[in-house]
């Protein structure tokens, strides 16, 4: 059984941090080494207060005033993120509250990074195809450049904030695309090389104010360990494609797009020539939109679909990866497939 | 590969001149051996088949560190 993608809008905020702007406060930093290495020239921020919760709802709105959908009929929101607004509650109440969905909705957010959005797609396959959900909507938004010291090149330069929503139905009427299955991974020995160490349960900030064991003051921001992010995307995103393309009975070679998280630019043409996927097949669209973490898949199909990029048909393979170290890859098949009898 | 091979590999993904590099180079030593200079030797492993594991990417701070993986992957002459 699958399930369908109905609508997917996005939202970035219309603050931008371009690489002039990293070289005013960066004199050593040379802007347009920034751009050959990353691939990205600027990157929408969020101004102080707006969340990536504020930029998740308007992505929803958007994707309700170009459907019509009657949002009554939402049984579900799952919010990926890991900006959420507060420790407690999880962000997708009050999203739910903020969008009037209806009170028998279901609400949770999904704490993962750039693997969070193709994660999401697989829960909500889950609710769909059990029976426990008919209508879900999946958000994928983080504020990441919130986090970043500014004065960290290996930071600074990649991440940006935006919001994707999509909307996805177990019934085909209007359907955009056929969605599933999904293969996933997880290792979680990655965990401290792409971290943000203060915040959290185990060294609030608040107690760190006042403990005579200071954290350092970068535990802070987000701390990114290049060589060890980039080494297990080269050793587990291949493996993930090749255990999904083995699970839909495809080759490589049938595959019309492969769509991976906009990580940056040097990252993503290694990761092509790893598996061997040629240019045309690998959009990448980083350069005045940076690294959105979850947010940066949905947003890669939304301005793919803008160009007329997909024909009915067409297989994709979406491919997310990161914090965690985690990983999921899902099947997308443009246009309704028909159902096949199990 | 032989270490002369190695130590070719390392120089070229780096951008600088061959006798630059000796099996004590470490990343401290030279300039283009910076963290961009890191993932283009990452590249360079994985390109011929040598994988780092997680937690293991301290071994690309050293032409001697990186000679190692290969000769774990059974890849040195």
């Amino acid at each position: 059984m699958s399930f369908y993608l109905r609508a997917i809008d996005y939202i970035l905020p219309p603050d931008r941090l371009t690489n002039d702007d990293l070289v005013k406060m960066n004199p050593s930093w040379n802007a347009a080494s920034i751009f050959a290495k990353t691939g990205i020239r600027s990157r929408p921020v969020t101004a102080p207060g707006e969340t990536a919760a504020d930029l998740g709802c308007q992505a929803v709105e958007k994707l309700f005033q170009q459907t019509g959908f009657d949002r009554s009929k939402i049984d579900a929101i799952l919010f990926c993120t890991q900006s959420a607004d507060y420790y407690l509650p999880t962000s997708a109440c009050l999203m739910q509250s903020r969008l009037k969905l209806s009170t028998s909705c279901a609400a949770f957010d999904v704490n993962l990074g750039c693997s969070g959005f193709t994660y999401s797609l697989w829960i909500a396959g889950a609710l769909i195809e059990s029976g426990s959900a008919s209508n879900v909507l999946v958000i994928a938004g983080d504020t990441f450049a919130k986090y970043c010291n500014p004065h960290d090149i290996v930071t600074a330069t990649i991440f940006a904030d935006g919001a994707a929503a999509v909307l996805l139905t177990r019934d085909s009427k209007d359907a955009m695309a056929t969605i599933g299955p999904t293969v996933l991974g997880t290792d979680g020995r990655g965990g401290e090389y792409l971290i943000v160490r203060d915040g959290g349960a185990r060294r609030r900030q608040c107690d760190n104010m006042h403990s005579a064991q200071h954290s350092r003051p970068e535990d802070a921001y987000l701390f990114m360990n290049g060589p060890e992010v980039f080494s297990f995307t080269l050793n587990c995103v291949p493996g993930g494609i090749q255990r999904l393309l083995e699970r839909v009975n495809l080759l490589p070679a049938e595959v019309d797009h492969y769509l991976f998280h906009q990580a940056n630019c040097f990252m993503l043409n290694q990761l092509r020539m790893k598996v061997a996927i040629p240019p045309e097949k690998f959009p990448i669209d980083l350069e005045d939109i940076g690294n959105t973490a979850g947010a940066s898949l949905p947003i890669l199909i939304k301005r793919c679909i803008d160009k007329n990029l997909f024909k009915a048909g067409e297989k994709c393979i979406l491919v997310g990866f990161g914090v965690g170290f985690s990983w999921a890859v899902t099947y997308m098949e443009w246009g309704v497939r028909p159902a096949v009898a199990k | 590969m032989t270490e002369a091979d190695i130590f070719s590999m390392i120089a070229d993904a780096l951008g600088v001149q061959r006798e630059k590099v000796t099996k004590d180079s470490v990343a401290g030593d030279i300039a283009e051996w910076d963290s961009m200079g890191t993932l283009l030797l990452l590249a360079q492993l994985s390109s011929r088949g040598v994988s780092i594991v997680t937690g293991e990417t301290e071994c690309l701070q050293s032409a001697s560190g990186i000679i190692a993986e290969f000769q774990k992957a059974g890849k040195l002459q």
